[in-house]
């Protein structure tokens, strides 16, 4: 209990000086004690901006040689600290008689009840879903948290690669180590840093929960974005409110963002706390022509693109959309607009970013993304039908049914009403139009990426969208504003907003609740991590071990426990992938078909030696066979040495 | 001050949440609590050696193994494992045909083997 206590404590601790400390104190730098952005704001752009700053400073300690391990991670956080604190102390020489006029946001005394009730809310109900959840098992977990170990372990910054079963001329061999596009390095540091100061292992619930933490941060920074959005209507805090619960209390809106926390989908998740920050930098920036806000504007654009490829390049699609709008909505006024715009881009601290940015870009660490060209991979013809476009339908579906309606409806009040608001109007609508353009018809703009992956990221702009529609239709359309009063009576409006709100919030309540029951706990990745250990202990970096994904629970686990290779234990992956043109078959024969020649030949020239399978369904065809020894036999696994 | 209190209404829900979830991850991961299951293996799974190892996280502590070369019994035993311990059995042979280790407890049996 005591150690339990103990961890617990330095868990917490790690949190703060990770994910919170260094952007507290880059703030304190940038705005002193002004009152630019309020207390929520801080702390929601504290934890962005302190992802990004721990990213950026293992990156240069790496870049240096240092290794990174809990001294040299707090040592390095402390000095850029020192750095922060004693600008904010010049700077407050400076900037002490200089008073400036923010707009505050503040609330009521029930606003700021509803939106603690809320949040509490949307904190339990997500907790309570991910209790059977919890233990490491999702397969993108997996395959992170491998990463991760490997950096805790070596103390540097991994090359992202790995060793796969090819076929040349008729012979099957073990490739040498090939890049793999698909990681990124931020997605990986701030989980690393939390370990090696906390000293937690990665397998356990602390990656989990730490996504839990960016999970509920995304939410809050839809919250502080929104209030922004609509600071210009009478009721434009009930906006927020709304928008906070639609996303907070719905534990998000489609099973897919229900299983993002405990499956293990980092990018994403970092790519919905990021993307509406960048946003709320831009719009406040232009709004208020504040050059400190632009810088960290720009910033955070940086630190996304050191994070997540796909969200990278959706916020870019969805920013130049908007920039877009806002020049056709200015009209007469677009050169103004447009100067408007260079004065921020071209002033001190905007070129500065700029141009630390490329530096660190190209004599630090390129994205291994753009390092290895995995641009080209994604222009193209779809290679595949889930990369041809969603049907309407299935858009609808992967963002809800009754959230789409409603935001669609926002959408349309936007599009007819709002647009002289054209800041508020363009970034609804480019970040809508973008995304559901690049789902639904991703061939206009060649793209090659899994359509339901973007599809996913159209439920922000649509909560923002659809939390606008409803206080829209209660504070305008049943509202007569010339005598002050509703059109119809007052308990009956409230009554159609909240029919509105709940039927806007059951159909997902309830979709979600079904999509997590199909994840039920279950003990089965016990026997998983067990022979895990097993083989760790018992062989060597030249025996070679093939396991099952289709009846193996965990089984991307395994690669954590034997930390070889990222691709190591290699896989018998779904059936279906089988199908594909030039896909190798031995990892496919050497489970089914042990027995067979062409099987044989595969475990000869692979030198696969240990295979890992599901008794009740991969038994059979290797007992009584004289080439196999049963050396491990579980309730659930049963793994055979070829002798 | 409204601003502060929500601060600490998102503090309060995470912490409490994360040590719960903590405390439940610890012992969902715990390979004996509430759990129901037993496994059999060879010390050296690679050499010719016959050392096994019973690992026991059930309910039942007792166990019967039998070693058999080919089809013929050669030795057999029983022994009490408790939950969440382990029993092992050191056996040499020298032998050029298979040899099983069979385990029984309760209801349930497992095998495994190494084939000369």
């Amino acid at each position: 209990m005591i150690n339990f206590i103990y961890s617990q404590i330095l868990f917490y601790l790690a949190i703060a000086i990770v994910l919170f400390i260094p952007g507290y104190f880059l703030l304190l730098a940038i705005f002193g004690k002004s009152k630019v952005l309020t207390a929520l704001e801080s702390f929601v752009i504290s934890f962005g901006l302190s992802i990004i700053i721990v990213d950026i400073l293992l990156i240069l300690l790496d870049r240096f040689g240092v290794i990174f391990n809990a001294s040299s991670i707090l040592i390095s956080i402390f000095v850029f600290i020192i750095i922060c604190y004693t600008i904010f102390l010049i700077r407050k020489k400076s900037e002490e008689n200089e008073q400036k006029n923010f707009i505050l946001l503040d609330y009521s005394k029930k606003q700021a009840s509803l939106i603690i009730l809320i949040i509490v809310f949307s904190i339990l109900i997500r907790a309570i879903f991910l209790f059977g959840t919890i233990t490491p098992t999702g397969t993108d977990l997996g395959h992170h948290m491998f990463w991760t170990k490997k950096i805790i372990e070596t103390g540097k910054i991994p090359t992202y690669e790995k060793t796969d079963i090819i076929e040349k001329d008729g012979a099957y061999s073990i490739s040498e180590p090939a890049k793999i596009d698909d990681f990124i390095i931020g997605e990986h540091l701030i989980f690393a840093s939390i370990g090696l100061i906390s000293k937690n292992n990665v397998v356990s619930a602390f990656p989990s929960l730490v996504l839990f933490l960016i999970n509920i941060m995304g939410i809050l920074a839809i919250f502080i974005l929104s209030e922004r959005l609509f600071s210009f209507l009478p009721y434009g805090k009930n906006i927020s409110i709304t928008a906070l619960f639609l996303l907070g209390s719905l534990f998000a809106l489609s099973g897919s963002q229900g299983n993002f926390i405990s499956g293990g989908v980092i990018g994403n998740l970092i790519g919905n706390l990021f993307i509406p920050l960048i946003f709320y930098f831009f719009l406040r920036a232009v709004q208020e022509k504040n050059a400190l806000l632009f810088f960290l504007g720009i910033f955070g654009a940086f630190g996304l693109a050191y994070t997540h490829h796909l969200s990278t390049f959706l916020f870019v699609f969805s920013l130049a959309s908007s920039i877009f709008l806002i020049l056709i909505f200015s009209g007469k006024e677009i050169f103004l607009e447009i100067k408007k715009w260079l004065a921020l881009i071209f002033s001190p601290l905007a070129l500065s970013v700029i141009f630390l940015s490329l530096l660190f870009l190209f004599f630090v660490k390129i994205p291994g993304y753009v390092e290895n060209q995995a641009v080209k991979t994604i222009i193209g013809e779809p290679t595949r039908a889930t990369k041809a476009g969603l049907s309407l339908e299935q858009i609808f579906s992967v963002a809800g049914e009754s959230r789409t309606a409603i935001g669609i409806a926002g959408v349309i009040i936007f599009l007819l009403f709002v647009r002289k608001r054209k800041y508020q109007s363009a970034i609804i609508l480019g970040w809508f139009f973008s995304i559901f353009i690049l789902s639904w018809k991703p061939t206009l703009f060649n793209i090659d990426i899994p359509s339901a992956r973007i599809g996913n990221y159209l439920i922000y702009p649509l909560i923002l969208s659809g939390a606008f529609a409803l206080n829209w239709i209660l504070f305008e359309c049943l509202f007569d504003k010339k005598n002050n009063k509703y059109y119809i009576n007052k308990n009956l409006s409230a009554i159609i907003f909240i029919i509105l709100l709940l039927y806007v919030s059951t159909s997902g309540f309830f979709s979600e609740a079904r999509s997590i029951q199909a994840k039920s706990p279950n003990s089965k990745f016990i026997e998983t991590f067990a022979v895990s250990r097993y083989l760790a202990e018992h062989t060597e970096k030249s025996d070679v071990i093939l396991k099952d994904h289709n009846y193996v629970s965990a089984d991307s686990w395994m690669k954590v426990f034997l930390m070889r290779d990222y691709n190591y234990p290699f896989t018998r992956g779904f059936f279906f992938r089988y199908d594909a043109k030039n896909k190798e078959q031995c990892t496919l024969w050497m489970i089914s078909e042990p027995k067979s020649s062409r099987s044989q030949k595969c475990f000869t020239e692979t030198g696969i030696n240990f295979v890992v399978v599901n008794p009740a369904y991969d038994s059979s065809q290797f007992n009584d066979s004289e080439h196999f020894w049963k050396i491990y036999s579980s309730n659930l696994i049963e793994t055979y040495y070829k002798k | 001050m409204k601003n502060k209190l929500i601060i600490s209404a998102v503090i309060f829900s995470f912490l409490l949440s994360a040590s719960l979830l903590s405390w439940n991850e610890k012992k969902q991961s715990d390979e004996n609590v509430g759990k129901n299951w037993w496994s059999l293996y060879f010390v050296e799974p690679k050499s010719d050696v016959f050392d096994f190892v019973i690992e026991n996280h059930s309910d039942k502590n007792n166990f019967e193994w039998t070693i058999l070369s080919d089809k013929e019994k050669i030795k057999e035993g029983a022994f009490e494992i408790k939950k969440g311990e382990k029993g092992r059995i050191n056996f040499s042979l020298s032998s050029d045909k298979k040899i099983t280790i069979q385990v029984i407890s309760g209801n349930e049996k497992k095998e495994i083997y190494k084939n000369f």
